[in-house]
């Protein structure tokens, strides 16, 4: 009788420490997914830091800046101009640089060329064409600002727009 | 008497040790749910570049001469002081009407965006640009001007 009583006693132990490693380990695995997630997300945040030095660094790359030296500024004239330079296409180290005009908006969305020059929307600086279906991108704000003429008097006319890179998978 | 003793001590572990894993869940949760919201900051830079952009935009308001046009910092002096444009346009007017459509185009509110509202306030010229819903997560900045002026800006997430 006595060792019935003592098995029943072992068994109820070996449940309770059964119930509690069980809860301990889901305890554990719960911190382990969010501490898992949280890792992700500091390096999509990483990712996108480097993404932005890299446009801040572009946008104020003596190629891209302004003359007047404003802030997230582009000299759409010299964008124009790096327009498929292949000499570029390593310097840069990304895989994709378009320029985008909001506003103004027009009513369709028209790419730069030499032909249609300042009346376009799109300009495709640089486009590593291989890689186009691959690339995330990231895009930043900026004042798009072009040499223009009237009544024989020169002034700086700046649009609103979105700069625009794309980068390896791996970046 | 002395069994029931043994199961109230037994009870007494048990409770004890929920209550334990209880506490500690409750500390590990409060951590996790104090940290900083880091993308909440870095969101905000993608503001700041906004407001940046906007206010060198140049607007079709000339004061003197044309083409001396005045860009949306300007603008927001012109209007202050409730200056008129050569082309007879009112300068609040003009200024309310670009950066509506300028938010509008950049910040676009839709059940598939990310983007929930905005609000614009220039409190020193009494514009205020509300539009969609606001909501506890938002990123904002704002953009100091000559003579206390500054844009503030929210965007609802």
């Amino acid at each position: 009788m006595k060792t019935t009583r003592a098995q029943l006693k072992i068994q109820q132990m070996t449940f309770m420490l059964l119930a509690v490693t069980f809860l301990f380990v889901l305890v554990g695995l719960f911190f382990l997914t969010t501490s898992i997630s949280g890792i992700k997300n500091e390096f999509t945040n990483i990712q996108k830091e480097n993404a932005q030095k890299i446009l801040i660094s572009l946008a104020s790359s003596p190629e891209f800046s302004c003359s007047s030296g404003k802030q997230n500024c582009i000299d759409l004239d010299k964008a124009m101009i790096m327009k498929d330079r292949q000499e570029y296409r390593r310097f840069w180290q990304v895989d994709k640089i378009e320029i985008r005009v909001l506003y103004p908006e027009l009513e369709k969305e028209v790419e730069c060329s030499k032909g249609n020059y300042p009346q376009c929307n799109l300009l495709k600086v640089y486009s590593n064409a291989r890689k186009n279906d691959l690339i995330p991108e990231q895009s930043s704000f900026v004042s798009l600002c072009r040499k223009e003429s009237l009544n024989g008097e020169n002034y700086e006319k700046c649009n609103f727009g979105l700069l625009i890179v794309g980068f390896e998978n791996d970046t | 008497m002395i069994h029931k003793k043994k199961g109230q001590e037994e009870m007494v572990g048990f409770v004890l040790i929920v209550v334990i894993v209880a506490v500690i869940m409750l500390i590990f949760l409060g951590i996790n749910l104090n940290k900083p919201k880091t993308e909440s900051g870095k969101q905000s830079e993608e503001v700041n570049s906004f407001l940046n952009a906007l206010s060198e935009y140049t607007t079709s308001c000339a004061l003197n001469y044309e083409p001396n046009y005045a860009n949306v910092r300007n603008l927001v002096q012109y209007c202050a002081i409730e200056e008129t444009c050569l082309n007879g346009e009112n300068s609040c007017q003009l200024l309310e009407k670009e950066l509506r459509k300028m938010l509008e185009l950049s910040w676009q509110i839709s059940p598939d965006s990310r983007v929930n509202g905005y609000e614009l306030k220039i409190e020193s010229i009494n514009l205020n640009i509300f539009e969609g819903n606001k909501s506890s997560s938002y990123v904002g900045d704002v953009l100091g001007l000559p003579n206390n002026i500054q844009i503030d800006l929210k965007v609802y997430y």
